[in-house]
């Protein structure tokens, strides 16, 4: 596939590691699978990523859907006279607020919590919007060919070539900032990840003898990507997600502390992190806390992504 | 916020009219108490700039020494002082370049290059010139600067934001080379105010023969501080000017040079100054100031007329804030006072009303709204709102918008959950312009010296960026833009402020205080009330 | 030899042509997106009749193909019009600025590789072992930080607390460190995760089974044959990663008080000042694509299956 089909952004190129082995694994397709007698403890070991991983993983689901149950306070509720108290587990903190107050005298914890619910939505919400329209371009690029393809890969081109975050930036301020338009923006930008990858797939399983098969019973082709084709590109679509799901998070700090986040008083991590820099000398928690929990929750993304990745692609398997 | 930003729609509101002055006819010509040792102004000076390097010959302390290193909140559009719209820029005009009238640290006109000015009736206006002043590169002060810096103004390639502020300017005649009149086509009021604001005077020969453009690159003026370099966005570097005029308000330069240096996040700005790295910063957030103490570093601030309103659109009918209970329950809700404990940290003096203590009119007699949740709760319920109702407020991106977020917190007290909606600035501004805003629209107006414009624009129905509608106000409105004596506009507006009070156009919040930190290396610097970054009469020890 | 490295070239431009074709019509469209165009190419305060004229002046009044080939024979001359904050060509004040980022973008890329590399190679060589897992969670925590909170973690640090660094500015190379870190953080991560991977992958191909079946020690095969395979996806991703720099530096150079572009833009954005915000993305494409036709050429020496 190489030289036939590399565009000028080279077709097979991809932001994530995934979409490379895939790639990469392609190129050997008969690569033998290392077979390795495990003992369980190894077992164990080897899993226990994916254990923590998920743990944190359902443990930020949970919160999110559960969080007017769980979280101790108001996530809006101010009281100016408690405002900036440090957590419980320092001098000076109350025991009625664990991980201190904000500059409002908001609970941190709650905001914490609560944000849990705007981070996944927009970070969800990206990853399916720009995964329909990419797998989708992708599947049709791939699996038609042609000038279709031409066309599909020469557009994918030219977005890769707006640096996304920028594109959203330049987007988001004429437009102005909200929940439904950074998704929009986000979710618009970002198709070419799965794209890139899904399409390489799926010139290389178009050429395999049970989609030739498939044909030739007499399958439409609507039918042969999505019964086909398909499955056989999730395990790379799973992974894509899981690094755009982190990527979101991400962003939305980004946009946050470039005023352009999602409005006030909906608590985001992101934009805890940026209203609490200006704190972190006196009050480093309002920001810290917030940030750890963008950080647990990538890393448990990734790990699960880590994890599936392994499992859903059966070239990978070692 | 609203005309903190770039807008020009800024400058109709910070104009501040001055009748007074036009009443009484020759003004003001105070001889600032002189430094005692020269008593021919230019000749001592000149004599210590050709002997320049060897600080031995004068008086050693005399001249100015060592660097003063500035942070900006944002740079310079341009070094064009008939083009730079925001503070932090307008800081480094009144540096290089002086006005006919200034305005000084405690909010009066003052003389600058004019020694006076007088009301020769309606439509004239005489200034007289002072004389001996050079420019940067030698040429003389006099009435062809004057009528020059006048006409560029208005000149439509310039297209200066301000050159509708100077439409009213018919003629500058040249009576002798150092008296001039304005010929006016109407009676201006805000004119001698905008002059101190903006009409920077210029060097005719110089500005023609290298043209606008590149004069917005390399100015030369009358200032204190003469220009060196500006790398864009990087910083700004000015030498001191130590043939300076004597008597002008901003004092002589103290420092050998002035280091602007534009740093738009404001912690950076903090490290910046407790750092060492620089001596004096503009805009510590009120939250931040107790940082910049704790590090030993001293917080200047000074009381600005500028009004922090979450105005009401009250103009939509059927909905909650058409009904003059619910605009009053708003301003019972909310804790102003525990905010500007809290949230400012005490830095800001409640306003009852929009006719507030730096205003003409301003009557203490009016008390704020106190705080009495039961009461709102009441006058909710009174008007249909038992539960409260969803409301969106507008504010600007990048102002912090903790403040309209604490506000909407208080709200959610009394059962109206507000949401804050963050706009760009110019966005902001084209909305309310436009008449597109969200019911609620958070911002500070700026220029409350005088309730005039403020009235016309935001009070009278039909004002171009109303969303108010009380036809006694509209009358009171009327009658202070027909009255030209001060005494009885002010009681006008005194009523005016009993009438915004009973019947609010918005919740009134506070005056804000600007806060400076200041390095105690510097020496003699004073917040000025424009927010301008004033740099002269300011030393650094080491 | 040559003239086949020339036919690539040339076809490579000619693709780049087309893609900045393709961007040019997004930058067009940015005007159109707020609705009215005219109001986004004036100052606010522009008194109607003014926008009429101008609507006739500019062509705004055409249809919008038209308007748009309009802009594209502007636009290739470099003209996205004039600044409304500081009444000059926008492109030239994207210019006047772009060699701060480009070196700002330059330096990051050169830490980002400093740290990539060794992470990914000793990740990749090791895997499954506690090196390997340290090693991805410090990645890992290296795509999980926002740049601009990390940018203010290391001004309090390096400048306030131990005086190492200037805060901010662009006095001496010494400023330019931090800020370049804050922009490596992201693309040295993503680098050392796709090292990684390709490495692992190269390492289980037949040939390298085999070299080290002969017995070669390890260390040769890596350096001889793992290394350059392993390199194709990276050059690739590098391509990529230059987009994400220069988002990154719009961050950095606003904590950082750095003058590059991405201030610039930020600042535009807050004014609306339309022209230079179509000249910055315009610009950043035409930095992506060149990148992109650099690497292209050697992803070609280090491929071998791609002829020029």
């Amino acid at each position: 596939m190489a030289g036939s089909t590399r565009a000028f952004v080279s077709d097979d190129s991809t932001m994530i590691d995934a979409g490379n082995a895939i790639r990469l694994s392609r190129v050997t397709p008969t690569l033998p699978a290392r077979k390795r007698a495990r003992i369980d403890v190894n077992r164990i070991k080897h899993n226990l990523p994916v254990l923590i991983g998920a743990l944190i993983v359902v443990s930020v689901i949970v919160c999110a859907i559960l969080a007017d149950v769980i979280s101790p306070h108001d996530p809006t509720a101010q009281e100016l006279g408690k405002r900036l108290l440090p957590p419980s587990f320092m001098a000076g903190g109350s025991p009625e607020y664990l991980l201190g107050t904000d500059p409002l005298g908001r609970d941190t914890l709650s905001r914490i919590i609560h944000g849990a619910r705007v981070s996944l939505t927009v970070g969800i919400a990206v990853v399916l919007l720009s995964g329909t329209i990419g797998v989708t371009l992708a599947l049709v690029s791939g699996y038609r060919g042609g000038k279709v393809d031409l066309v599909l890969a020469r557009v994918a081109d030219i977005q890769q070539a707006i640096p996304f975050l920028i594109l959203a930036i330049a987007v988001v301020a004429v437009l102005g900032a909200n929940l439904v338009n950074l998704i929009l923006v986000l979710g618009i930008t970002t198709w070419v990840f799965y794209f890139r990858v899904v399409r390489g797939e799926v010139l290389a399983t178009r050429q395999e003898d049970y989609v030739e098969a498939a044909r030739v019973i007499g399958c439409g082709d609507g039918r042969i990507m999505l019964r086909h084709v398909l499955p056989n590109v999730s395990g790379s679509i799973i992974v894509i997600a899981t690094l755009l799901v982190a990527s979101t998070i991400i962003f939305e700090a980004s946009l946050s502390f470039l005023g352009l986040g999602v409005q006030p008083p909906t608590p985001t991590w992101g934009g805890m992190v940026s209203d609490g820099r200006d704190y972190l000398v006196d009050a480093w928690w309002v920001s810290v806390f917030p940030g750890l929990a963008i950080l647990l929750t990538v890393l448990g993304i990734n790990l699960c992504g880590d994890w599936l990745r392994d499992k859903l692609d059966p070239k990978l398997k070692d | 916020m609203l005309f903190k930003s770039s807008s020009v729609l800024r400058y109709m509101c910070l104009i501040v009219i001055v009748f007074a002055l036009f009443a009484c006819a020759p003004v003001a010509q105070p001889q600032p108490a002189a430094p005692a040792a020269p008593s021919q102004p230019t000749a001592a000076p000149a004599a210590e700039a050709t002997t320049a390097p060897a600080p031995a010959t004068a008086a050693p302390a005399a001249g100015p020494q060592g660097t003063l290193r500035v942070g900006l909140v944002t740079d310079a559009q341009s070094m064009d002082p008939h083009r730079v719209t925001q503070t932090a820029g307008e800081g480094v005009m009144k540096a290089m370049f002086d006005m006919l009238i200034e305005r000084d640290f405690d909010g009066n006109l003052v003389p600058g290059l004019a020694t006076s000015w007088t009301i020769v009736d309606d439509k004239t206006i005489e200034f007289k010139l002072r004389e001996g002043v050079k420019f940067h590169n030698g040429e003389d002060f006099n009435a062809d600067s004057v009528k020059f810096s006048l006409e560029r103004m208005q000149k439509e390639e310039l297209a200066s934001p301000f050159r509708n502020n100077y439409s009213a300017v018919e003629e500058v005649e040249i009576i002798d080379p150092y008296t001039v009149r304005f010929k006016l086509s109407k009676t201006n009021a805000p004119l001698l105010d905008n002059l101190s604001a903006q009409l920077a005077m210029l060097p005719p020969k110089y500005t023609a023969e290298v043209g606008d453009a590149e004069f917005g690159l390399k100015p030369v003026g009358t200032g204190p501080f003469k220009f060196v370099e500006w790398v864009k966005d990087d910083h700004i570097t000015l030498e001191a000017n130590t043939e300076y005029w004597d008597g002008s308000f901003k004092g002589k330069p103290m420092v050998e040079t002035v280091i602007f240096r534009p740093i738009p996040e404001a912690s950076t700005r903090i490290a910046e100054l407790t750092t060492g790295s620089l001596d004096l910063i503009q805009d510590v957030a009120t939250d931040q100031a107790e940082t910049v103490e704790k590090a030993g570093f001293k917080v200047d601030k000074i009381d600005v007329p500028q009004e922090a309103i979450v105005f009401f659109v009250t103009d939509v009918p059927d909905t909650p804030l058409n009904d003059v209970r619910v605009r009053q329950a708003l301003n019972y809700g909310v804790d102003v006072d525990s905010l500007i404990q809290n949230v400012l940290r005490g830095y800001g003096t409640r306003l009852a009303n929009p006719i507030g203590p730096l205003s003409l009119g301003y009557d203490p007699s009016i008390k704020p709204y106190p705080f009495d949740p039961d009461k709102a709760k009441a006058l909710l319920t009174e008007a249909g709102y038992p539960d409260g109702f969803e409301v969106t407020i507008d504010a600007t991106a990048t102002d912090k918008t903790l403040t309209t977020e604490a506000v909407a917190g208080e709200l959610a007290k009394i059962g109206v959950k507000a949401n804050v909606r963050r706009v760009e600035p110019a966005q902001f501004n084209e909305n309310w312009d436009h008449k597109n805003t969200s019911p609620m629209v958070a911002a500070r107006w700026s220029g409350m010296f005088d309730p005039a414009n403020f009235a016309n624009f935001l009070v009278k129905s039909d004002g171009f960026l109303s969303r108010y509608n009380n036809p006694k106000a509209d009358e009171l409105v009327a009658k202070g833009a027909g009255v030209m004596d001060s005494d009885e506009r002010a009681k006008i507006y005194g009523e005016l402020g009993k009438l915004l009070y009973d019947d609010p156009m918005g919740i009134y919040l506070w005056l804000p205080e600007n806060l400076y930190g200041v390095s105690p290396k510097v020496q003699g610097w004073r917040p000025h009330p424009r927010s301008y970054v004033m740099v002269s009469n300011t030393g650094v020890s080491e | 030899m040559a003239a086949r490295v020339l036919v690539f070239l040339i076809q490579r431009l000619l693709l780049g042509v087309i893609v900045l074709l393709g961007v040019s019509v997004t930058v067009f469209a940015l005007t159109h997106l707020g609705g009215d165009p005219a109001a986004a190419l004036l100052p606010l305060n522009t008194p109607p009749e003014d926008v009429e004229l101008f609507r006739k002046k500019a062509g705004l009044d055409q249809p919008l193909p038209v308007q748009y080939v309009n802009f594209l024979s502007h636009a290739v001359r470099g003209d996205f019009g004039q600044s409304f904050r500081y009444r000059q060509e926008a492109m030239g004040l994207i210019l006047e600025r772009l060699p701060a980022t480009l070196k700002l973008a330059g330096l990051g890329m050169f830490f980002a590789l400093l740290f990539a590399l060794p992470f990914g190679i000793i990740s990749g060589l090791n895997r499954g072992t506690y090196v390997d897992a340290l090693s991805r969670v410090i990645v890992l925590l290296g795509q999980s930080i926002p740049g601009f909170w990390l940018a203010i973690v290391l001004i309090l640090v390096f400048a306030v607390q131990l005086r190492w660094l200037p805060v901010s500015g662009s006095a001496g190379w010494q400023s330019l460190i931090l800020p370049a870190i804050v922009v490596a953080v992201f693309p040295a991560a993503t680098i050392a995760r796709i090292l990684r991977s390709s490495l692992i992958n190269v390492m289980n191909r037949d040939y390298i089974r085999t070299a080290r079946a002969k017995g070669l020690s390890p260390t040769p095969v890596v350096a001889r044959h793992a290394l350059k395979n392993a390199a194709i996806p990276v050059v690739t991703v590098i391509g990529f990663q230059v987009g994400v720099l220069l988002g990154g530096a719009v961050i950095a150079e606003v904590v950082f008080a750095y003058p590059g572009i991405g201030r610039l833009m930020i600042q535009s954005i807050s004014a609306r000042d339309v022209p230079v915000i179509q000249a910055f993305v315009a610009m950043t494409a035409i930095i992506v694509v060149s990148v992109n036709i650099f690497l292209d050429l050697i992803y070609g020496w280090l491929d071998p299956r791609i002829r020029f």
